[in-house]
């Protein structure tokens, strides 16, 4: 016979009383309450995971723009510090590193994207989709400098820390614009360019959401929603949670502090380097374990087939498709790195984007690699990324949208528009 | 979904509590239970509820077969076909790949016989606990030791209680007969559980998971020196000892919660002062339903010496299979047999019998860690490196890779090291509903989730999509 059950501790609580009892265990569902009360809303409203549980069906509008009846804008703070400086637990050591990021106001159109309002009915003539990078700015975001260089009207579909696949893939499913514009530009960073991130994407059911609302004979201003059921398949929630929580985050920072207190250690998120020419600069430490992990023989062919697809689609609506292969800022400085990192961001990160930018114009895809004008630059003396952040700033943002547009003209893709700042440094 | 996870403290566990005690009737709550514990097993993997649902229905209807049974005959028959539908399941996906592959190594020293196709199926999780609880309930209704289930919603509750369905405490339903029918809910309860549940999990995220990177490096290095593998064997003794006694724990106190009282899984299993004793405070719902289900029958110490030493040993082998599908785990379950018959054969006239105490803890707990050994290691080489590391065979050697805040894995080895051969069980601290108490508890549960969301974030953010 099995021994019973915990005699000693049900005992002894229950011989101290009901109200304690009551009082000690609501004291701990209260916490626990408070807890997920924080979690949970703060997964929404800062996180914004519902953003990857549902997708509009065609260009819905913008709840807050729809009721005003008038156009929204983000305005972005004028700020010191950066988000690598933020991994810091205490100000005053990031301060070095420290700059100033200027105030800058975006649109904010019926998606919530940085364009202007309403922007389903508008005509464009190219547009922009991707990550954090398509929307991080100095003054102007990379669409918004395109749209200088070129004379093109262009709209933007970048969302941070959407990653690389999911903007594209949004906009493939919903068709927010009454018509495709010529010109798409997509922008992958190197840190995008995991196989499996790439063979996780559920693309055939992109396709047949497209045609679907082809077939209904709305592509646009359709006004539903529809559940992502893959997003809340076990293994994909299990795989945001953590990733979603202000908790951990909280958790993070806190153990962070606790790191540089009692072992003198700095926060694992970040590495630094002193520049001879710009100064002390931040790296990214997961960019650091990632880049190296790259292989052209693992990842390149899973990206290839992917972005061809994806090419394809939009080659078969009349838009040409160019990929931005945007370098990460461990790339563009790899001789501020230990040897070790250094090589294993050559063999890793620098293998698999030349890998890649030749698979992909074999291909037949309109591809910009960014790294060997970036790289240029850099040597001659301009930087292109802010010291504090994983970002580009302005002066790698007009780079990356001169390049693009040079590669434009060359190619011929666009009817329309300027030859402003094509093949020449000059604005 | 584990319990030391965002998505079972964040998500399931407030959802199942609100249901149980607000939502639904008191005459639905085994059947919300029930929906519950098949949702949480369908997180892993939905295919395999059906099986959940198959063993629950084969068994409840060949308990009532056995039970009304008229004939001795028929009713071992009934008992028959439950336990080969169960062993029959948890064969055919535990151990076929096993089986097929040992039998084409052995088919491959006389070339051209056969080949068994590899069927690389996925295990369902907790297969083996949640069998071993419908077999007991057979054949404890076949030895009229308890009656059948009178509604299939209890019966079904039962199997699938989602505390105990994928790591135990293995329950046997004569424990929760009486719990299914009548139970009482009350804050003592409540109270009691919510402070085990913290414990355990404290033990399994503070203590396990922080002492593991020791182990894994000693037993992922490819010449592990002396420091460095004895270091690496201590961390995993530790380490698989928090881990599931910390488990269990936590699966006492959700019981608890559902006014459930399940059955103490360890006794401080490294103070033994032999290995019998080991295995009587080691996994004890494992190690007692080996005893009444597998070692008596089999004959247990009433056919002589020589069959008792067959009988430990056999039992000790299948109970090491019962782990996993590997030559490993028996390894690990002959290597505790032949301890066990060998105490057996020497009775109380062994040396070990007249040294003070503590030398038998001690060597008690290094033939613990010998187990370990053969446990942990994935496969033979591995288990030889490490052997060679234990001996000092690779010198001093070099640890390995380094692992990151070693300092802290450190000291919690030695901490654990500290707790293991000093502290009380979780269930034997004197813990009270005052403010002290309550005030560590809940600095102990802060503490324990954030090294929990320290360790399970990933600062990749969109890794998410």
């Amino acid at each position: 016979m099995t021994k019973p059950l915990q005699p000693e501790l049900s005992t002894r609580f229950a011989g101290c009383g009901g109200i304690r009892n009551r009082v000690f265990c609501l004291v701990f569902l209260c916490v626990w309450a408070l807890l997920l009360a924080a979690d949970w809303g703060l997964r929404f409203q800062h996180y914004r995971w519902q953003d990857a549980w549902w997708i509009r069906t065609g260009g819905g509008g913008n709840a807050a723009a729809a009721a005003g009846g008038k156009p929204a804008e983000t305005v972005q703070a004028a700020r010191r510090g950066g988000d690598l400086s933020d991994f810091f637990p205490f100000r005053f050591l990031a301060a070095p590193y420290e700059e100033f990021h200027p105030r800058a106001v975006f649109p904010c159109d019926e998606n919530g994207f940085p364009n202007e309002w309403p922007s389903a009915a508008r005509h464009y003539g190219a547009m922009f989709a991707g990550d954090s990078f398509m929307v991080s700015s100095g003054t102007q975001n990379i669409a918004q400098v395109f749209a200088e260089t070129s004379g093109l009207e262009t709209c933007n579909f970048g969302r941070r820390a959407s990653g690389p696949l999911q903007q594209i893939g949004w906009f493939i499913q919903t068709r927010p614009l009454r018509e495709l514009p010529p010109l798409a530009f997509w922008g992958l960073t190197a840190r995008d360019l995991g196989g499996g991130l790439f063979s996780r994407q559920p693309l055939d059911a992109w396709f047949a959401g497209a045609r679907e609302a082809a077939t209904a004979g709305t592509p646009t201003l359709s006004r539903g929603w529809r559940i992502r059921r893959e997003a809340l398949r076990p293994r994909e929630v299990d795989r945001a949670w953590p990733n979603t929580s202000a908790l951990a985050h909280f958790a993070r920072h806190a153990w962070g502090a606790v790191r540089m207190v009692a072992f003198r250690k700095w926060p694992a998120e970040i590495a630094a380097a002193e520049h001879p020419a710009f100064g002390p600069m931040l790296f990214y430490g997961e960019n650091l374990r990632v880049l190296p992990e790259l292989t052209p023989e693992k990842d390149a062919a899973g990206i290839l087939r992917t972005v061809g697809r994806i090419s394809d689609w939009f080659e078969q609506h009349g838009t040409a498709l160019v990929v931005l292969l945007i370098p990460e800022k461990e790339q563009i400085h790899e001789d501020l790195l230990p040897p070790e990192q250094r090589r294993g961001i050559e063999n890793g990160a620098d293998a698999l984007v030349s890998a890649l930018a030749e698979g992909l114009a074999a291909q037949g895809v309109h591809t910009v690699n960014l790294l060997p004008a970036f790289r240029q630059a850099a040597a001659e003396g301009t930087c292109l990324y802010w010291r504090d952040d994983t970002h580009w700033n302005d002066a790698g943002i007009r780079l990356a949208a001169r390049e693009a547009w040079k590669y434009v003209v060359e190619h011929r893709l666009a009817d329309g528009g300027s030859d402003r700042g094509a093949g020449n440094g000059a604005e | 979904m584990l319990f030391n996870s965002q998505a079972f403290l964040f998500f399931f566990l407030p959802l199942v509590l609100a249901g149980y005690y607000l939502l639904v009737p008191k005459a639905g709550r085994h059947a919300w239970l029930t929906a519950c514990s098949y949702a949480f097993y369908a997180w892993w993997d939905w295919r395999f509820c059906g099986l959940l649902l198959l063993t629950t229905c084969v068994d409840y209807f060949a308990g009532r077969r056995v039970a009304a049974g008229r004939t001795p005959r028929r009713r071992k028959g009934w008992l028959a076909f439950s336990l080969c539908a169960d062993l029959g399941v948890l064969g055919f996906f535990k151990y076929y790949d096993l089986g097929a592959s040992t039998a084409n190594a052995l088919a491959g020293l006389f070339p051209g016989t056969f080949a068994l196709p590899l069927l690389h199926l996925a295990l369902p999780v907790g297969i083996s606990f949640y069998t071993f609880q419908a077999m007991s309930y057979t054949i404890d209704i076949y030895r009229g030791e308890v009656r059948p289930a009178r509604r299939f919603i209890d019966f079904a509750c039962y199997v699938s209680l989602f505390p105990q369905l994928v790591a135990g405490p293995i329950v046997r339903y004569r424990d929760l007969e009486a719990q299914l029918v009548r139970r009482e809910h009350s804050w003592e309860k409540a109270g009691a559980g919510i402070a085990l549940f913290v414990l355990g999990l404290a033990k399994k995220v503070l203590l396990a998971d922080g002492i593991a990177p020791l182990a894994d490096r000693a037993f992922g290095h490819a010449a592990p020196g002396l420091a460095a593998a004895w270091t690496g064997l201590l961390a995993y003794t530790l380490q698989i000892y928090f881990d599931f006694s910390g488990y269990s724990d936590m699966a006492v106190g959700l019981g608890l919660l559902f006014g459930f009282r399940f059955p103490v899984n360890f006794d401080s299993p490294y103070k033994a002062t032999s290995i019998t004793d080991f295995w009587r405070r080691w996994h004890i719902s494992l190690s007692t339903w080996l005893k009444d289900y597998l070692y008596i029958p089999l004959g247990g110490n009433r056919k002589g010496a020589g069959r008792t030493y067959f009988n430990l040993f056999a039992t000790m082998l299948l109970g090491g299979l019962w782990h996993g599908a590997s030559w490993m785990f028996a390894g690990w379950g002959a290597y505790h047999g032949l301890l066990l018959a060998a105490e057996r054969m020497n009775g109380k006239r062994g040396w070990l019998f007249r040294c003070p105490r503590p030398v038998q803890t001690g060597f008690t707990f290094l033939l613990a860690m010998g187990g370990w050994l053969l446990f942990r290691s994935e496969n033979a080489g591995v288990a030889k490196r490490m052997a060679c590391g234990l001996l000092g065979l690779n010198g001093w050697g070099t640890a390995g890779a380094p692992v990151r805040d070693a300092g802290l894995h450190a000291a919690l080895l030695v901490l654990g090291t500290v707790l293991v051969f000093s502290a009380k069980n979780t269930w034997e601290i004197k813990i009270r509903p005052t403010v002290p108490w309550c005030a560590a508890l809940l600095a102990l549960f802060f503490l324990s989730l954030a090294a929990m969301l320290v360790n399970s974030s990933s600062p990749f953010l969109y890794f998410q999509f």
